[in-house]
């Protein structure tokens, strides 16, 4: 009786030690599996790895010291910068518009091509025309709702 | 060794050249932990590879706290009936050895010694160390890491949490919530279904249930975003990364965050010997450490209760949304409670000897104190009022009760504590702003007890303060810039009245069904309250009864410290505002649950002339706390609307608030690098966790971004939130109040000199 319990035990075990190299070894092979080139793609095709939305940034260089009034030569140099978050090259095409109440004036416009996580400078003399004693710069990028604005007050005279 | 049966002992004969002890001068034990060792060693240094990272972990999370519990004489018996020795044991190995490559490496020129091969170096020397200190240990306090694990097939609440990692991800990238749903109705099943079956369940089976829910639900909070998630958190991996950025950690004039190890050495090293993102540690880490809580409740609980009673007190733990939902977000708290757990443990083990006990008491005691402070003092007021408990009622009885090792635990704690935080670090501060607030205010007892309301109903009610309109909190914080902070000028076209602050409607979901919701917030109050009003008489009973072995009055004791601690917390509106007491509440519930769950015992036990009462009043009690986890958890969220929680869905007030995008997170690095040193920055409530989690802008930050308030010269961060849904919350005495974020006075008299489309910069 003692033998029949004994040896049922043993291999009880033996069938658990077994077990327990069969589950370590498919975590191994799950594991470099998925580290691999292959795993990641699935990972990807099957919404499990995380993707990381690109946006764009703009932003004015001199952020710090802005003009708050129009030169009385009416021409002024605006200095941005554009930077591609993401994972892939883009041609982004830009636009600086002077802005009022009704209508938008476009004073500038042009396009950058930047490869990922890559930021550009843009410099631009542009015209402003003042329709009105206080008008805003708008800069934009097509394509994206990413927009700065500056606000210049107008020489009196006009 | 004696435990064991004895075909394990023939099966492990095949074995038997790896435990066999090695003579001569490397006499020290047998050679298992060297063959860990070098493994450990080979992962360390390969750990780009998943593999071996998985292996690092396990092996860092297992070996030096096998060898610390050897050298301290801890018998394997009682390690395997409360595994949450091992963790806590390593982490205390972990902790140490991290600090003494810390502060020595400097003086041997390792300019940055928290780095892979210092820490492996200093591991490598450790661990033999702790191997010789543990040699002449009998062979009962061997642990076998085999004998630890279960069957194969028990494994399976291990997937629990491995589907939560991936419901966060789906959900992260807007493919829906079933499967988070999924997460959480398996647990809601296991509740009541493992509460019936808890007696037939093996031990090592039930414990892994445990642990997979419980780090399941963890997961669902932790793992959502690629960034950190939640408040405090915010700030401790800020900490995290400047301690893994500059390798290398100091002493001296620290504020409190930065003097927690727990929050800087313990994370930065782990990272440095794991690889991977330093955000790992906190969102994958911390919570697989945490996850040990709610199993050192049960383990804790089958000391003196059946397996069904221990079970409940553990399920009590797991329902609270405290537990699964907020800390998370708490990292310090997370590591703190894990060796809260573990000194409770060891002070309640009658199986170890007293030499032993003492040793792990202080270990951890010393470990929790470098950890957490809050948890610390708790622990130091739990053991010394327990104790003086147990010498009063003991007086009265026959029995007297160990109160030795607790005076040790809270000595040691004392000591500690003052060295640490005053001497080493200068970072007691806390405990400073508490002694201040109580001399400026007084205890403010019961502080939202309106006029005419009776005592209990106002402690009940907690402190309340009546709720503010947006126009009170516009002229209350104008008013308070305009005579404390003199130095911000508003611009004068904010007084214009179309400028006002108005309401905010925060988003919410349609409720279906209002009398369910209704009712269903009624239960969960009920369920609460019955946990509380359980709680007092729990303590009570066991504390005083004449029949009770020590181990049971001893809890029972600590049981009334902590509801002292609960009631002093409710009562004092100062203490409240000091501490939060859901955190407190949560470190008490781990004696507490179990008292609950004991007076269920003892009514079963009454009634036992019959067969149904142990299955009726657990399997009552357990729909009772399924109700809880319901509502804790959102599940009844389709159903009864309100607020979506974020462990489901991609919106509602959390997901605004605690969600950081990556547009956050480049907007607040470009703020600091754009703003001069002297500023003033604008940041609403939640905007400021962003600059919390991804800058070092800290001083001149307000909150209040209302016309009136906002500087002339200022800089406002602009969230996703304050951006794209117009919200903004602000900070008012009765809580968050959702108001409209003032974008339109902003565009019309700042600029916009940063945008990525949903966040912005204004300044002007």
């Amino acid at each position: 009786m003692f033998t029949q319990s004994f040896s049922f035990r043993a291999v009880n075990r033996e069938a658990q030690h077994n077990g327990r190299i069969v589950a370590a070894g498919i975590l191994a092979i799950a594991l470099i599996v998925i580290q691999s080139g292959f795993g990641q793609s699935i990972l990807r095709d099957t919404g499990l790895s995380r993707t990381a939305e690109p946006f764009v940034e703009l932003y004015f260089s001199n952020a710090r010291a802005l003009p708050s009034n129009v030169p009385t030569s009416d021409h002024l140099n605006i200095g941005f910068a554009m930077g591609n978050v993401g994972p892939t090259a883009h041609r982004f095409a830009w636009r600086v518009s002077e802005e009022t109440d009704k209508i938008a004036i476009g004073l500038a416009s042009g396009h950058t091509v930047l490869p990922a996580r890559q930021t550009a400078l843009v410099s631009q003399r542009v015209r402003v025309y003042c329709l009105s004693r206080r008008v805003q710069l708008l800069v934009s990028v097509a394509r994206s709702s990413a927009r700065i604005t500056l606000w210049l007050n107008c020489p009196s005279q006009r | 060794m004696a435990e064991l049966p004895q075909p394990a002992m023939i099966k492990g004969a095949s074995l038997a050249w790896l435990r066999r002890p090695i003579t001569g001068p490397w006499a020290m034990a047998p050679a298992t932990w060297i063959v860990e060792l070098i493994l450990l060693n080979v992962a360390v240094a390969e750990n780009s590879v998943w593999l071996l990272r998985v292996v690092a972990v396990l092996l860092l999370a297992i070996l030096p706290g096998q060898l610390l519990l050897r050298a301290l004489r801890v018998p394997a018996a009682s390690i395997r009936r409360y595994i949450t020795y091992l963790p806590c044991a390593s982490v205390a190995v972990l902790i140490a050895s991290s600090l003494v490559v810390d502060l020595v490496g400097p003086l041997l020129r390792v300019h940055e010694p928290l780095r892979r091969w210092p820490l492996l170096i200093v591991l490598d020397l450790a661990l033999p160390a702790l191997a010789r200190l543990g040699h002449r240990a009998a062979p009962y306090c061997e642990l076998r890491i085999s004998e630890l694990i279960g069957q194969v097939r028990c494994f399976w609440p291990l997937l629990l949490p491995l589907a939560s990692v991936v419901a966060a991800a789906r959900l992260d990238n807007g493919d829906g919530n079933l499967l988070a749903f999924a997460v959480l109705i398996a647990v809601a099943i296991m509740i009541p279904t493992c509460t019936l079956a808890a007696n037939r369940l093996h031990r090592s089976h039930t414990n892994l249930i445990l642990y997979g829910s419980g780090l399941a639900l963890m997961l669902l909070t932790s793992m959502r975003s690629s960034y950190v998630i939640g408040f405090d958190i915010n700030s401790e991996y800020f900490d995290l990364h400047q301690t893994v950025v500059n390798g290398f950690w100091h002493l001296g004039h620290l504020n409190p965050y930065e003097a927690m190890l727990s929050l800087t050495v313990l994370p930065a090293s782990l990272h440095a010997l794991i690889g991977g993102q330093d955000i790992w540690i906190f969102k994958l880490g911390y919570p697989a450490l945490f996850a040990f809580f709610p199993v050192a409740v049960f383990e804790l609980g089958t000391r003196f209760l059946s397996r069904r009673a221990a079970f409940v007190a553990a399920a009590i733990v797991i329902v609270q949304a405290y537990f699964f939902q907020q800390q998370p977000e708490i990292a310090r708290q997370e590591l703190a409670l894990l060796i809260f757990a573990g000194i409770m443990g060891a002070l309640l083990d009658s199986s170890l000897g007293r030499r032993p006990q003492l040793g792990l008491v202080s270990v951890l005691g010393v470990t929790l104190v470098v950890c957490h402070y809050s948890t610390t003092y708790i622990a130091i007021f739990l053991c010394i009022s327990a104790c003086f408990l147990a010498v009063t009622v003991a007086r009265r009885k026959h029995a007297p009760l160990p109160v030795l090792p607790w005076l040790v635990s809270a000595l040691v704690m004392s000591v500690s504590a003052l060295i640490w935080y005053v001497p080493a670090t200068h970072s007691g501060s806390n405990v400073s702003d508490v002694a201040q607030s109580l001399r400026q205010s007084g205890i403010k007892l019961l502080p939202g007890r309106l006029k005419g309301e009776n005592v209990i109903s106002a402690y009940f009610n907690g402190p309340r303060e009546p709720p503010v309109s947006p126009r009170q909190y516009e002229n209350s914080v104008a008013t308070y810039y305009a005579e404390h902070l003199r130095y911000l000028v508003p611009l004068g076209a904010a007084k214009n009245p179309s400028y006002n602050v108005r309401a905010a409607t925060p988003p919410s979901l349609p409720d279906h069904a209002p009398l369910a919701a209704s009712g269903l917030a009624d239960a969960e109050l009920l369920v609460q309250q019955l946990i509380n009003a359980l709680a007092v008489v729990c303590s009570l009973l066991f504390a005083l009864r004449r029949r009770g072995d020590p181990l049971t009055r001893m809890i029972g004791s600590v049981g009334i410290a902590s509801l002292l601690l609960l009631a002093a917390s409710r009562l004092s509106g100062t203490l409240a505002a000091d501490y939060n007491s859901s955190r407190l509440f949560l470190q008490c519930l781990f004696i507490l649950a179990l008292l609950e769950a004991a007076l269920f015992e003892m009514v079963v036990t009454r009634l036992k002339s019959r067969s149904w009462p142990g299955l009726t009043v657990f399997g009552s009690f357990s729909l009772l706390l399924l109700v809880a986890f319901v509502g804790n958890s959102g599940l009844d969220a389709p159903v009864t609307g309100g607020n979506p929680p974020l462990i489901l869905y991609n919106h509602g007030e959390d997901y605004a608030g605690f969600y950081p995008s990556a547009q956050e997170q480049a907007t607040a690095q470009w703020l600091a690098a754009a703003v001069p040193p002297h500023r003033v920055i604008y940041a609403d409530y939640f905007a400021q966790l962003r600059l919390d989690q991804f800058t070092s802008l800290r001083t001149a930050v307000f909150n209040d971004v209302t016309p009136r308030t906002i500087d002339q010269h200022a800089w406002i961060f602009a969230s996703t939130t304050n951006v794209i849904d117009h919200l903004s919350w602000g900070p008012t005495t009765s809580g968050l109040l959702d108001i409209v974020f003032p974008k339109q006075f902003l565009d019309q008299y700042f600029n916009v000199v940063y945008s990525t489309g949903s966040t912005e910069v204004f300044h002007r």
